[in-house]
């Protein structure tokens, strides 16, 4: 592919990089030049975060050369990785909530007067100037946590910009934002670019990488597969190069759209009235029956988690009633819920797991009473564990192992598992296989598909439509804290679903 | 193989060698004050190479497989086993009339108060929350029982005079005619020791309901239950000292003597003369591990402190542990602080003021996290040997000024537990 012949602003050679005996890079070839957006995707394993902690200077014993405008350079720590240029903006943003958007602008290098006091006049100005150049227009006066994520990131971006980088490292920017905010990085993004910096855009969601990125490179166990202009790229080339050559997942087939079941005849199980949650839902109805899958998909903001916390018992709605089986729960008790077979799986797995208690103390919590009767014994706890254990197809099924020792797909596991020792009426999910790689994510949705079938009603809540093209008979769609369309027994795809949030 | 038996050997010779030079010591003690120094030094070392044989032996095993699944304690369990023993260890070489019955008895009771109480705070702790009231519970405890027994011949009087009947009886102060009165003093001895533990339980369901229902951390709210139950012992009591039922002063003082039972005498009589108030802490401490451990209260409270968002997802309701848990806790404060005060079959504002962090120290040496979820009372009761061992065996000290003592205990504390803290993280 042809691209300027000049110098580029970073090249890597055969970088590789070993943990123990797991080889996690291998002769990776990269490289980058000024003014230009270059993707990198992989599905979770295949070296990105590596490769982005090498360039960030986290990982400095690494085999390879880097170089820097043609001369090598030794990214040793990440000051170093700083003060040559490369700006690393992580998934989980770092700046300073209760510190202004200025002193974030400016942190560690505040401008000084006379004795080393700071000059906060300058320091307001300077900053109005810089983010005026990028066109962000806020008040740099206020607090960080008083502005939503995008501007967070944003002022991030601006941060790194100004503290000199050419290089930046943008880590899955785009995956907990709306799609006005998405637009509004994007034309962020440009004006960098245009200006001569160059970006690494890494994330899982293709269609933003081919819509910004000039070329892309996939990964792939270790290896650089490919590195293509994004123009002559679609999404089912990517994804076929990511996995391996059999995989092609359920993810691929959906932007011609997917058939929806007709409504089913059997009766509703579950019926929420009137759900209002001040700032949040606002008079939500739905209803749900057993062997039903309800989705339910929004971005985020728009109240699809809240009202999943809110049938689980877990928030309080502040008006409006959830009836199963036509009588009602009680407010904002989890454990009302979880009695009468309601079961809530959050998407945090830090919210569903204790990880310094052993497996099958996490497995027998929800329903102890079943599991153990009123004396706990260990051995009857443990002899309850190892068959749910088995069937969540957790690695290694050893009872009396930590929880915190556990890959992060088996954790999640292990979560979903306390479910199964008590009578499933609802399930419940909330982004139930966030941050889960493809494999984790289909041993999970197998499983919900199994409770489905034995009869429980599903609702699942998601921002990622594939999730729910791939597994949902009915779809909801809610913008705004409000109940917009509904699908069902109709074609729909991605784009349908996203028109309407 | 061959490391399994050079570690049981080199722990086995450890033990042997300490335990040899320490007779050797004991029996031929020497005034020369270096002398005595390398001895300690050297049965320290040792004792190093005993500890190491055996962390050596167990990893050799667990790599062997022969004990999968079964042994339950990490090494993170045994740091403060092994702080203890080392104290004792050194201790008995460097106390002079250290290994002796007397240091039996001393630790068990003076330990036996600080133990009472920390069975409760155990749980709080435990469910990752904290009382800093119980020094000022168990004095307010001790107040209002003094308080009832000295002025139940008013209470009484007052009684009598609207209910009608037994006035003449009753009049003035505690006078009791046994004859009449043997039935009704037990019922009126046992009322004036109950009802100070029913306002301390009382004291500890307000704290627990005001910790869930104004999210305030519970540091706060018991910060301010500690002042208001100083209060209450200081207007109740009008800063006099009040008596107290025998029956406290026996739990505090006396001890179960089994040796005569047993036809021993001697050193072994006094051994097993076993302090009642040692007694009842051991039975605290064995109802609440059972608890912990068994019981689904137990081990929601584990959870509560584990995790508190994961345990209320899963349907626990931890609010009411954490009200049960402070309750618990002032229940124990209460009996602590009865018995205690029992010791001088008086009660005066004076008492019980290091309790609290007497008690603190005790659970945190023991191993139970102030973050809560981790902690048991076994770690508890190591805690509370250990922290009055330090104590008993300074005191044993003679030549170190009264002064330093102070000092050198928390010195040996500050030390004890950044031991602990360094064992225990390096699984």
């Amino acid at each position: 592919m042809s691209v300027a012949a000049t110098t580029p602003l970073l090249e890597c050679r055969r970088v590789s990089k070993r943990f123990g005996g797991v080889l996690a890079l291998v002769d990776v070839d990269f490289t980058l030049h000024a003014g230009e957006v270059h993707g990198l995707v992989g599905s979770n394993g295949a070296g990105k975060s590596t490769l982005m902690k090498i360039l960030a200077g986290a990982l400095p014993d690494h085999q390879g050369t880097i170089l820097l405008e043609g001369r090598p350079a030794a990214l040793s720590s990440p000051q170093a990785a700083l003060a040559q240029g490369i700006a690393m903006v992580y998934q989980e943003l770092s700046g300073v909530g209760p510190l202004s958007v200025a002193e974030n602008l400016f942190l560690g290098r505040q401008p000084t007067a006379l004795f080393g006091r700071i000059d906060w006049g300058a320091m307001r100005r300077k900053a109005r100037e810089h983010l005026g150049e990028l066109e962000i227009d806020i008040d740099v006066r206020r607090r960080l946590d008083g502005y939503p994520l995008g501007i967070r990131q944003m002022v991030e971006i601006a941060r790194g910009i100004h503290s000199g980088a050419r290089i930046l490292i943008l880590d899955e920017p785009t995956s907990a934002l709306s799609p006005p905010e998405t637009r509004r990085l994007f034309d962020l993004i440009r004006r960098l670019r245009a200006r001569g910096a160059a970006i690494v855009f890494i994330s899982h969601f293709i269609e933003d990488v081919l819509e910004i990125c000039g070329r892309v490179t996939i990964l792939r166990d270790g290896r650089r597969v490919e590195t293509a202009q994004a123009a002559g790229l679609d999404k089912r080339d990517v994804i076929r190069a990511m996995l391996d050559r059999g995989q092609l997942s359920e993810e691929t087939g959906y932007q011609s759209g997917v058939v929806l079941p007709p409504r089913t005849e059997v009766s509703p199980i579950l019926r929420a009235e009137a759900l209002t949650l001040a700032g949040q839902l606002a008079e939500v109805s739905l209803e749900v029956s057993p062997g039903e899958c309800l989705g339910i998909y929004g971005f985020a903001g728009s109240g699809h988690r809240e009202l999943v916390h809110v049938l689980g018992g877990s928030l309080r709605a502040t008006a409006g009633r959830v009836l199963l089986d036509g009588k009602p729960f009680v407010h904002g008790s989890t454990r009302d819920a979880i009695r009468r077979g309601v079961v809530l799986v959050a998407a945090d797995r830090a919210q569903g797991l204790f990880a310094k208690a052993e497996i099958y103390k996490n497995v027998t919590l929800a329903h102890l009473r079943q599991c153990a009767g009123e004396w706990l014994r260990a051995r009857r706890e443990i002899a309850v564990t190892r068959p749910l254990l088995e069937r969540v197809g957790c690695r290694p099924p050893e009872p009396r192992m930590p929880a915190g020792s556990l890959s992060g797909g088996n954790q999640q596991k292990v979560v979903l598992a306390k479910w199964l020792a008590g009578p499933v009426r609802v399930l419940l999910l909330d982004e139930p296989t966030r941050g889960m790689d493809v494999g984790a994510k289909r041993e999970v949705m197998r499983l919900v598909a199994g409770l489905k079938s034995q009869g429980a009603a599903v609702i699942l809540s998601s921002a990622e439509p594939e999730m729910l093209l791939a597994h949902a008979d009915r779809i909801l769609v809610m913008s705004r804290g409000r109940v917009g369309r509904e699908f069902a027994g109709t074609v729909v795809d991605k784009a349908g679903l996203m028109q309407s949030a | 193989m061959r490391r399994t038996v050079v570690g049981l050997s080199i722990a086995l010779a450890g033990v042997l060698l300490t335990i040899a030079l320490g007779w050797l010591h004991l029996r031929y003690p020497t005034a020369r004050a270096w002398l005595a120094a390398c001895r300690v030094g050297l049965a320290l070392l040792l004792w190093t190479a005993a500890w190491a044989g055996a962390m050596v032996f167990v990893k050799a095993e667990r790599a062997r497989g022969a004990w999968a699944g079964r042994l339950r304690w990490e090494a993170r369990d045994l740091a403060s086993v092994v702080t203890l023993s080392y104290l004792l260890v050194f201790f008995a070489l460097a106390a002079p009339g250290f290994v002796g019955a007397s240091t039996f008895q001393l630790v068990l009771s003076q330990g036996a108060v600080q133990a009472i109480v920390a069975v409760g705070l155990t749980f709080v702790l435990i469910c990752g929350e904290i009382d800093l009231a119980v020094g000022m519970l168990a004095l307010w405890s001790a107040c209002l029982c003094g308080w009832l027994f000295e002025k139940w011949g008013l209470v009484s009087w007052w009684l009598c005079d609207n209910w009608g009947g037994l006035h003449s009886v009753f009049l003035g102060a505690w006078t009791p005619k046994p004859e009449v009165l043997e039935p009704a003093a037990g019922a009126m001895i046992v009322l004036v020791v109950a009802l100070p533990l029913l306002t301390a339980i009382v004291l500890g369901l307000t704290s627990g309901v005001l910790t869930v229902w104004s999210r305030l951390p519970s540091f706060i709210v018991t910060l301010a239950m500690m002042f208001i139950a100083e209060g209450m012992s200081q207007f109740l009591t009008k800063s006099e000292s009040l008596r107290l039922p025998e029956v406290l002063g026996r739990v505090g003082n006396d001890a179960l003597e089994l040796g005569p039972s047993l036809h021993l005498r001697g050193v072994w009589a006094d051994l097993l003369a076993l302090p009642y108030n040692a007694i009842l802490a051991a039975g605290l401490l064995l109802a609440g591990h059972l608890v912990l451990q068994h019981t689904r209260f137990g081990r929601y409270a584990y959870m509560t402190g584990g995790n508190r968002e994961a345990a209320r997802l899963a349907g626990v309701r931890t609010g009411a542990i954490v009200v049960a848990c402070l309750a618990i806790c002032a229940l124990t404060a209460g009996i602590g602080g009865l018995v205690n005060s029992g010791r001088l079959s008086r009660v005066d504002l004076s008492q019980n003021k290091d309790l609290l962090l007497s008690a603190v120290a005790c659970v945190v040496l023991g191993g139970t996290s102030l973050f809560g979820g981790e902690g048991g009372m076994g770690k508890t009761l190591i805690g509370v040997l250990t922290f009055n061992v330090l104590r008993v065996g300074l005191m044993k000290i003679t030549w170190i000024d009264d002064m330093a003592r102070q000092l050198l205990t928390g010195i040996v504390l500050m030390a004890a537990l950044v031991l602990n803290g360094l064992l225990g993280k390096r699984r």
